[in-house]
């Protein structure tokens, strides 16, 4: 069975955003795999190491820095890799039909990849995929069981757990709770540097959206800590509300 | 003389011992002695031959003067031997008594032939008496350390074996049959002794007494005996007792006497720098990593199995094996390989040779393979030493503190770490998270790094603070923050109050903010070499930029990484801990303490600024300036008990063992053992681990943990 991993580069979760001329400055800003996709990329070597999945390709669509992503995958056991080349700018439209165009000449039984990416969070490319390439798809995963050409699947459900089945090929994504993925180890490494990796243009497709504009968070105020008796501190607080935060009953 | 022998004789013309008196044949003993030579010899290469399997590159044959002064120092003036008071002395008479015995046995071999040295008249009683009391102080050293180990049976002790009351029962019986055969001797001495006028003779009844102390309490006990029947009790006995002794010298390669050798060995090829892991050059290039199979230890390592004599100090001072813990340096690290490396030694030994004769015939080895694969079905990591084992040390160097022969465990354990990380991929996920951090944002707790110099402004000191990315002024020292300093909500305090006091001092620092990272004490020490060479890579690199020649680190982990752990990348400077500084500075006059603290307090001894970098007063005099009452706790200094975070342990769960609290409940109860008003310690890993120690207990509202820059800053200022 051929598995393949969609990954995304993403901004390291810790990294301080800042604007530049309306711009995300990406100066100083470390890249790292999306740690979405890293549990897709870590459920995928599972399946190669139970003997259910034959190869792991690693298929990511972005600049050519985003090769970082996919050698990492490639160092925790992904077997090859395919760059889609495009630029960061392409939506998740674009992104979908470059992806699944270089997916369509790969002919997978399984497509993973992470529910959504951590900068943008739109939850839409796996979902797209899916759509474009007409095959069952199971979201939000945490555990998956492949038997007899069935993918059988658990997911978050509202206030509980969905188990669902679909034939392959399908397109599942994972929820960080299916598994912990494995840091990379030296060999894993070297060898990451031995394994191919294949480039590609990405399918034309034209941006069906358009950012107008990025803004930050308000920088977070610091509190106030009123230190009193309850009765005291409650009618202080109340005061507060009122008359400094001017919070008005609608 | 030839095929006879001197009989013993009352009187002589000066007072004399003649050598062999007595005995038939005993000329014979020179030629027999050879035996038990070539047994030796033949034994000690066949150890000697096992240390040569080590694969690893290590090199100790560098500093020769150094190393000939340390096997001295540490072999004869057994200095290292004595620092556990009872048994090290007992060990010391023995070893000083069997010295002086096996000198006096070669000067008499040469007397005996040659006539030179002359000891004779006074010169023999003055060089017999102290031969005879080093020898009676032998005799008590070896009856302790058999009281010591089937009495007093100590727990360090818990392996006993037969072989080591064989052992002291050889030792025992030849320091008895030897002052046997000089009570038998002298016996018939006196029996022989002439009456009337001797005035132009030394009368052996006369001068024994003085040559031969301890041979005259043991003549007396033969005095019941005939002439007859005490000359031939002699003669067999001395046979016997030589029997014995060469039976102790051809015994050694093969026993538990071969630590006599390997120990010297160890004292002449202990490791002589300061206290830092060992370097992996030209990481990049590397196609192993760590150790994974016995034999890649290098040759000084394998040396250190055949050194440990199961003494026991390190287990008796590991904080791991003394909370439960499966780790145990004697056993689980040291006694476990000893025995793999001798089950695989054989295999090794013959593909070595297979190897050779491959080279000469251009055959390729066949057979061996064989028993190297079945010798290989035995993990080192897995099956020998475990896992779990080699998680569980905290680096706190208590063991290689107090090995009386310089054993170097935590390089070992270090070398398994890094095969399980950077090889194997088997690590704990909190360690896996540990890395990631640092490497994602230079810090273990994975704050982001543009953020690392925002504490200047939480603590409201940046005003203060030659920030050298933004203000780029001149500075006397580098202060290095750390990573506590910069992302941990308790220690950022003690960094402010560090910052105030060299201000207060006008002591001049720089800070590199964000252009500073993580020192990869961390990293190095749960096996992430890479990542710790990267680390400080960039460190070193950022030093350079700003001119770095001085620093002052905060954590006593980035203390011991810059000082002990650069100089291996090409990262020179003169690094200080913070408690070094401010020592100066009070005895220097520049700071004052206004307001003395007298709380009474008890002190915590951080590992990596006590054991391994010997600073245990300063702290303590920047205390006693405070004007605090400090309680010396039991295990302190030199015996500090770990608060458990060493080793990259911070980073890293600990689950209480069967019947054991946690390794920081177990150090906290013992600082509040003397009921102080505060502990105060130096490391913030320290500070964490015991303020999460005393939370846990009833004290816990009552008993504050700090800082010694926190104490002072208070004593200084009045304010914490």
């Amino acid at each position: 069975m051929k598995v393949i991993v969609c990954v995304k580069q993403t901004f390291d979760t810790e990294a301080k955003i800042e604007l530049k001329d309306g711009k995300i400055a990406d100066a100083g800003i470390n890249l790292i795999i999306n740690p979405y996709d890293e549990v897709a990329v870590e459920g995928a070597i599972q399946l190669k190491e139970k003997g259910v999945a034959k190869e792991v390709v690693v298929v990511a669509a972005g600049p050519d820095k985003a090769m970082d992503a996919i050698r990492t995958a490639l160092a925790m056991g992904a077997d090859r890799g395919i760059l889609v080349q495009q630029d960061v700018a392409a939506d998740e439209y674009a992104r979908a039909v470059a992806l699944s165009e270089a997916i369509k000449a790969e002919g997978p039984d399984l497509i993973l990849a992470g529910h959504v990416a951590a900068d943008d969070g739109s939850s839409q490319v796996p979902t797209r995929i899916a759509e474009i390439l007409g095959y069952p798809h199971i979201n939000v995963i945490t555990s998956l069981d492949i038997a007899d050409g069935k993918v059988t699947a658990s997911s978050e459900a509202d206030g509980g757990t969905q188990v669902t089945e679909v034939a392959i090929p399908a397109v599942i994504s994972s929820q960080v709770s299916w598994n912990e993925p494995r840091y990379p180890s030296m060999k894993g490494i070297m060898q990451a540097k031995k394994k191919p990796v294949a480039t590609v243009a990405a399918a034309a497709a034209e941006n069906k959206t358009k950012i107008l504009e990025f803004s930050l968070p308000p920088s977070k105020q610091a509190g106030i800590k009123i230190e009193e008796e309850p009765d005291v501190a409650a009618a202080q607080l109340a005061d507060w509300i009122k008359n400094t935060a001017k919070v008005e009953p609608k | 003389m030839a095929f006879g022998f001197e009989p013993f004789e009352g009187a002589y013309e000066v007072a004399e011992r003649v050598v062999g008196a007595n005995v038939p044949y005993e000329w014979l003993i020179y030629f027999i002695m050879f035996i038990p030579i070539v047994v030796f010899l033949y034994g000690a290469w066949k150890r000697i031959e096992i240390w040569t399997l080590g694969e690893g590159k290590i090199n100790r044959f560098d500093k020769i003067w150094v190393r000939v002064m340390s096997w001295f120092t540490f072999s004869f003036a057994q200095a290292r031997v004595i620092r556990k008071p009872l048994a090290g002395w007992m060990h010391a008479l023995m070893f000083w008594g069997f010295l002086v015995l096996a000198a006096a046995a070669g000067v008499d071999a040469a007397h005996y032939w040659t006539g030179w040295p002359p000891i004779i008249g006074n010169a023999y009683v003055v060089f017999s008496c102290i031969v005879d009391i080093m020898g009676l102080l032998a005799l008590v050293g070896i009856m302790v350390l058999f009281y010591i180990r089937y009495i007093m049976k100590p727990e360090r002790l818990n392996d006993t074996k037969a072989e080591d009351g064989w052992m002291i029962l050889l030792i025992f019986v030849i320091l008895v049959t030897g002052f046997f055969l000089e009570g038998l001797r002298i016996h018939v001495q006196i029996l022989l002794a002439p009456t009337g006028d001797t005035s132009h003779l030394a009368v052996a009844a006369d001068y024994e007494r003085f040559a031969s102390p301890v041979g005259w309490i043991f003549a007396k006990l033969f005095s019941w005996m005939s002439m007859g029947a005490a000359e031939w009790s002699h003669r067999i006995l001395w046979w016997f007792h030589m029997a014995v002794a060469f039976l102790f010298i051809a015994l050694v390669p093969f026993t538990k006497l071969w630590h006599i050798v390997a120990g010297m060995c160890n004292y002449a090829f202990r490791d002589l720098g300061p206290s830092a892991l060992r370097m992996v050059d030209n990481i990049e290039e590397a196609e192993t990593f760590g150790v994974e199979r016995i034999e890649e230890f290098s040759w000084k390592d394998i040396l250190d199995l055949d050194a440990c004599t199961r003494c026991g100090r390190c287990q008796e001072n590991c904080p791991a094996y003394n909370t439960g813990k499966k780790l145990n340096p004697k056993i689980t690290i040291i006694q476990n390989m000893k025995a793999h490396m001798y089950a695989k030694a054989p295999y090794l030994l013959e593909a070595r040779k297979a190897a050779l004769s491959a080279r000469e015939t251009g055959e390729a080895p066949v057979a061996v393979a064989e028993g190297i694969a079945v010798a290989a079905d035995t993990s080192l990591i897995y099956d020998v030493v475990t896992a779990e084992a080699v998680w569980d040390c905290t680096n706190c160097r208590a063991c290689m503190e107090h090995c009386p022969v310089f054993i170097e465990h935590i390089p070992k354990i270090t070398e398994m770490r890094r095969n399980l990380v950077m090889w194997q991929g088997d690590m704990p996920s909190e360690a896996q998270a540990a890395f990631t951090n640092m490497e994602r944002n230079y810090n273990p707790w994975g704050v982001g790094w543009a953020l690392r110099s925002d504490w200047l402004e939480e603590r409201g000191i940046r005003d203060i603070v030659n920030l050298l990315p933004e203000d780029g002024g001149d500075f006397e020292y580098l202060f290095y923050a750390g990573c506590a300093v910069s992302f941990d909500d308790r220690y950022k305090r003690v960094g402010e109050a560090l910052i105030r006091l060299l201000r207060k001092a006008g002591v001049s620092v720089g800070y590199l903010g964000t252009e500073e990272y993580c020192c990869g004490d961390s990293a190095r020490r749960l096996g992430n070499e890479y990542l710790f060479q990267t680390l400080a890579g960039q460190n070193i690199e950022s030093f350079n930029n700003y001119g770095v020649k001085k620093i002052i680190v905060v954590c006593p982990h980035g203390y011991n990484t810059l000082k002990n752990e650069y100089p291996q990348l090409g990262g020179q400077y003169e690094v200080y801990h913070y408690t070094e500084i401010l020592a100066e500075l009070i005895e220097k006059g520049k700071l004052q303490v206004t307001t003395p603290i007298n709380s009474r307090i008890t002190y915590h001894d951080s590992c990596f600024l006590g054991r391994h970098n010997g600073i245990y007063q300063q702290p303590r005099s920047v205390l006693k300036t405070c004007g605090v009452s400090l309680v010396e706790v039991e295990k302190s200094k030199e015996f500090g008990f770990c608060c458990g975070a060493g080793g990259g342990r911070m980073w890293l769960e600990e689950e209480a063992a069967e019947g054991h609290k946690r390794i920081n409940d177990t150090r906290t109860a013992q600082l509040l053992a003397p009921e102080p008003k505060m502990i105060v310690t130096n490391c913030p890993f320290c500070l964490t681990m015991i303020s999460d120690g005393v939370k846990g207990t009833d004290q816990g509202e009552t008993v504050k943990v700090f800082d010694v820059a926190e104490v002072l800053w208070k004593a200084v200022e009045q304010t914490i």
